[in-house]
């Protein structure tokens, strides 16, 4: 997401991406990122949940307005259903 | 921020990849941010478009070619009015049947038309554009598929470019 997200940005378009993981997205350097902490394959949020989904939206169209910088932001998002996400970060979970 | 819990992910990540997958794998790194662009109008003027790695596709339209070790940098060009019940997901890198039952959770296109219809947003570009996140050799993404998504969303006069990964 990050590589593709620079090629936007070098063709001069505002971006605003969602990383999920911070180490990549240190490498990768894309011009600004909200860090939300959902497993992969839930990026918005959990399955039905409709108002979370919402939100993680509206946090991207707010940071995209005042994130005024490059970097990275933490949305504050972190998951609380079940141990999905941190099993994907050992490789021990699709 | 916390993130893998004192794992490193992206080092887990490639030794998963090389040893498992593509050998030649290697993260490509960079120094400095891409630049920036500041968003030219208010949110509720702008037309926004959205760019997902969770390799959404109609399901008319071909699949993505999950089998291949180098990954698949080609995309889709999927019209923003489409239902949800009309897409398909190929992506090898998770479980695409949490998202199958609700494609909310990779590709907001229900929030994103009622953000509009409320006119939160101003307007939506006419098609969203979907890459499946494994690509393990990013040359072509860079040089070709890339740059070409970015002519695509500058001919479609787009304020805002909204990506989310998976």
């Amino acid at each position: 997401m990050g590589l593709l997200q620079r090629a936007l940005d070098e063709a001069g378009l505002c971006t605003l991406s969602i990383t999920q993981n911070l180490e990549i997205t240190a490498i990768v350097m894309p011009s600004r990122a909200l860090y939300v902490g959902h497993p992969f394959g839930l990026t918005f949020g959990a399955v039905e949940d409709a108002k979370t989904q919402r939100q993680v939206l509206e946090t991207m169209l707010d940071a995209a307005v005042t994130m005024t910088h490059r970097g990275i932001r933490d949305s504050g998002f972190e998951w609380a259903w079940d141990d999905l996400r941190a099993r994907q970060l050992r490789k021990q979970g699709r | 921020m916390r993130d893998g819990r004192g794992a490193n992910f992206a080092q887990i990540e490639r030794d998963h990849v090389r040893t498992r997958v593509y050998a030649p794998f290697e993260w490509h790194p960079f120094d400095q941010f891409s630049p920036y662009t500041p968003l030219g109008v208010p949110v509720s003027d702008a037309r926004v478009a959205f760019v997902t790695t969770a390799g959404v596709h109609l399901a008319a339209q071909p699949a993505f070619d999950t089998g291949a070790d180098a990954g698949d940098p080609s995309w889709r060009a999927i019209p923003v009015e489409t239902s949800l019940i009309d897409l398909a997901l190929s992506h090898g890198g998770y479980d695409t049947r949490r998202a199958s039952a609700d494609k909310n959770v990779v590709l907001p296109l229900d929030h994103l038309r009622a953000l509009r219809d409320e006119g939160r947003i101003g307007s939506l570009s006419p098609a969203v554009y979907s890459f499946m996140g494994y690509i393990a050799d990013t040359d072509r993404l860079l040089t070709v598929e890339g740059p070409a998504v970015a002519a695509r969303l500058m001919a479609d006069r787009v304020d805002l470019v909204l990506l989310a990964p998976t």
